[in-house]
């Protein structure tokens, strides 16, 4: 009785640990390809259960089976591309996790150099996997990676636990103050070297934006005077400026 | 030649700029400033938050300005009344009145943004008990974001008094790049002229200027400099100019703020007598409430709220879909299941739709909508995640109690958001 359960208890744990594919008609024509990445995935000791989530996001997504099958092949190849960089980085054995983050900035097309830059930084790793969430966020939010790769290196330095909320600084200092990427990420950057963290250089940002006047109330005018500020049509820009002076 | 330009360049200008600012209050701004051979200036400014209302007066000549500018959306409305006496002699009567009516619209998107202005503009000049209408005046700009901004203004007004018809029409272009150390260069060209028909070859008068740019924030120095070649032709002689504008500026202390900066212009190939050569150095010091920060557009607002949100231990998806029939949540709360159907809000909401996932288990959730069958990235999402397929999950971090203290918790500071994750 004893050697039976303890087989049925290693078996059940067997299957547990073996990605299946998910029970749904629609993956019939493409059941070769998805059983294949699998293999690969589980030879290679890639988190096949990744894959499995991605063909279950596809299936609900009503994206069309080989389209899923696709995105979950070259998803075994960015997941050994970015191990591959780990590796190449001293990162010997990545966790799933990081694995995931580092393939999920692949996909959202930030480039190698920065996530090297990243892995190689100081830090544990779960700080370091925030920092390339934290990159491959802004990427999506229209954030260049190698303007915005500086800026998070340096709070992985000095307030990693920050790291998650930087996107949405830098999205909120834009609309608040008008200004491009670059130079929302920049201003963030410059508080930081003054101040301990993240918050602390948000708010410096803001009240330095607010002293140099732009935001939306300095750049309600239509005139432009090299990105700098200036008074808006409506309010005569200006001494010597308003229209009511443009005289000869 | 040198003495006269000395004589005329030997400007002292000092201004002392106080703006006490807090949430909700007025802000005050005074400045004062002083010059050899050209105005000596005095300016209060005074704008109560809320109805965007100015008032400014000017001494040395004399200035007067009234405005009030109502807001929403894209869509400004403003009037605004100007008095200028500085050239009156004796300060003796008002040189000429401003009355200005018009609306804006103004639209930004990530990477372009649109403006048109219209203006009306009424003059009253009572030296030579003259007055002169001006009609409206419509200007676009376009830009392009992120690292190159290019941008366009261009405007042309008619004025019609006694005399013949006149317009004057300005353009404006400038080239801007800026990078990642705050360092951003750029070149700007600028003409405007004065002309008797909008197609007249022949300008009554005319300025042109060529500006390269430069700005540099250093160790939380803000230096700026735009040093230019031009010309203006009036009546024939055209006169050349040269010149430059600087400025540092730089935060001192918490909420004290200083401004430093020099403005010249020399003109040459023309009689002294029709020349007008300028140097004004300026010096300015305000501070600020540490506390104020400008309110999120309302756009911005409206955004937020559909942002996801853990209210009384659920959590609530929304999205704005007016024109959908049917609208559904995916995401990994159920494994990429069959996910939850959202519920249209009241007309009042504006095509709004709603939904709400019980007891969410802690730790990052991803989602998605779709909108009928359609996928659909979130509009507003705590973190966003490439989704493989061309697509963007939004994802949030359910770290609230009765969570463990998951690690990577992060609160939503979405702008306008108050709730947190």
């Amino acid at each position: 009785m004893m050697p039976t359960a303890v087989t049925l208890v290693l078996l059940s744990a067997w299957l547990a640990a073996v990605a299946v594919l998910p029970a749904d008609a629609r993956l019939l024509p493409v059941k070769g390809r998805m059983q294949a990445a699998l293999e690969v995935a589980e030879r290679e000791e890639l988190p096949a259960d990744l894959l499995v989530s991605k063909m279950r996001e596809g299936l609900a997504k009503r994206v069309p089976a080989p389209l899923i099958a696709t995105a979950v092949e070259r998803l075994v190849v960015v997941l050994q591309e970015v191990r591959e960089l780990a590796q190449r980085r001293s990162v010997s054995s990545p966790s799933p996790r990081l694995l995931q983050a580092l393939a999920e900035a692949r996909l959202a097309n930030v480039g190698e150099e920065q996530l090297g830059r990243l892995l190689a930084a100081q830090g544990n790793e779960t700080n370091r996997r925030l920092a390339i969430e934290s990159l491959s966020d802004l990427k999506l939010r229209g954030c260049e990676p190698e303007v915005a790769a500086p800026l998070v290196e340096s709070l992985l330095r000095k307030d990693p636990k920050s790291l998650a909320l930087l996107p949405s600084l830098i999205q909120s200092l834009r609309q608040d103050f008008a200004l491009t990427n670059a130079e929302a990420a920049f201003s963030i950057e410059n508080g930081l070297r003054n101040e301990a963290s993240l918050q602390r250089a948000a708010t410096r940002a803001r009240n330095e934006n607010a002293a140099l006047g732009k935001g939306a109330r300095a750049n309600e005018g239509l005139s432009d005077d090299g990105g700098n500020k200036g008074r808006g049509v409506q309010s005569n820009p200006g001494k010597g400026k308003g229209i009511g002076r443009n005289k000869p | 030649m040198l003495r006269s330009f000395v004589v005329h360049a030997l400007v002292v200008a000092l201004a002392v700029t106080a703006a006490g600012r807090a949430n909700g209050a007025p802000q005050v701004t005074a400045t004062v400033s002083a010059s050899t051979g050209h105005d000596s200036n005095a300016l209060l400014e005074v704008s109560p938050t809320g109805t965007q209302a100015r008032a400014r007066g000017w001494f040395g000549g004399a200035e007067a300005d009234l405005a009030l500018t109502l807001r929403r959306q894209g869509w400004s409305a403003f009037a605004q009344y100007n008095g200028d006496a500085r050239q009156a002699p004796a300060f003796g009567g008002i040189l000429w009145h401003v009355l200005e009516m018009g609306a804006q619209w103004r639209q930004r998107t990530t990477r372009f943004e649109a403006a048109w202005a219209g203006q009306q503009l009424f003059t009253s000049r009572y030296v030579d008990d003259n007055w002169i209408g001006t009609g409206p005046r419509l200007g676009g700009s376009v830009a392009s974001a992120e690292r190159w901004r290019l941008r366009l203004d261009l405007g042309t007004q008619g004025r019609q008094g006694t005399g013949p018809t006149q317009f004057y029409s300005h353009t404006s272009m400038s080239l801007r790049w800026s990078n990642s150390a705050a360092a951003a260069v750029g070149l700007s060209a600028q003409g405007a002229w004065l002309t008797t028909s909008l197609f007249d070859t022949q300008p009554l008068w005319q300025r042109y200027r060529c500006s390269p740019f430069g700005t540099l924030l250093w160790h939380g120095f803000a230096m700026t400099a735009a040093p230019f070649i031009g010309t203006r032709r009036l009546a024939g002689q055209a006169v050349g100019q040269f010149g430059a504008q600087a400025a540092v500026e730089r935060l001192l202390l918490w909420v004290l703020h200083a401004r430093a900066g020099i403005d010249f212009t020399k003109e040459f190939g023309a009689t002294s007598a029709g020349r007008t050569d300028r140097l004004e150095a300026t010096l300015a010091l305000s501070w600020s409430s540490p506390n104020h920060t400008p309110p999120p557009p309302a756009a911005s607002l409206a955004a937020a709220d559909l942002a996801p949100r853990i209210l009384a231990g659920r959590l609530r998806f929304r999205i704005r879909a007016p024109a959908a029939r049917k609208v559904e949540v995916l995401g990994s709360f159920d494994n990429w299941g069959a996910g939850i159907n959202l519920s249209r809000l009241d007309s009042e909401a504006d095509g709004v739709w709603e939904g709400w996932l019980a007891n969410p288990a802690c730790g990052p959730l991803r989602y998605h909508f779709m909108v009928d069958d359609v996928a659909a990235s979130p509009v507003q999402a705590p973190r966003y995640v490439a989704d493989a397929f061309g697509g963007t999950d939004g994802e949030i971090d359910i770290s609230v109690a009765p969570c463990p203290n998951v690690e990577n918790s992060a609160p939503d500071v979405s702008p306008g958001t108050t709730s947190s994750f």
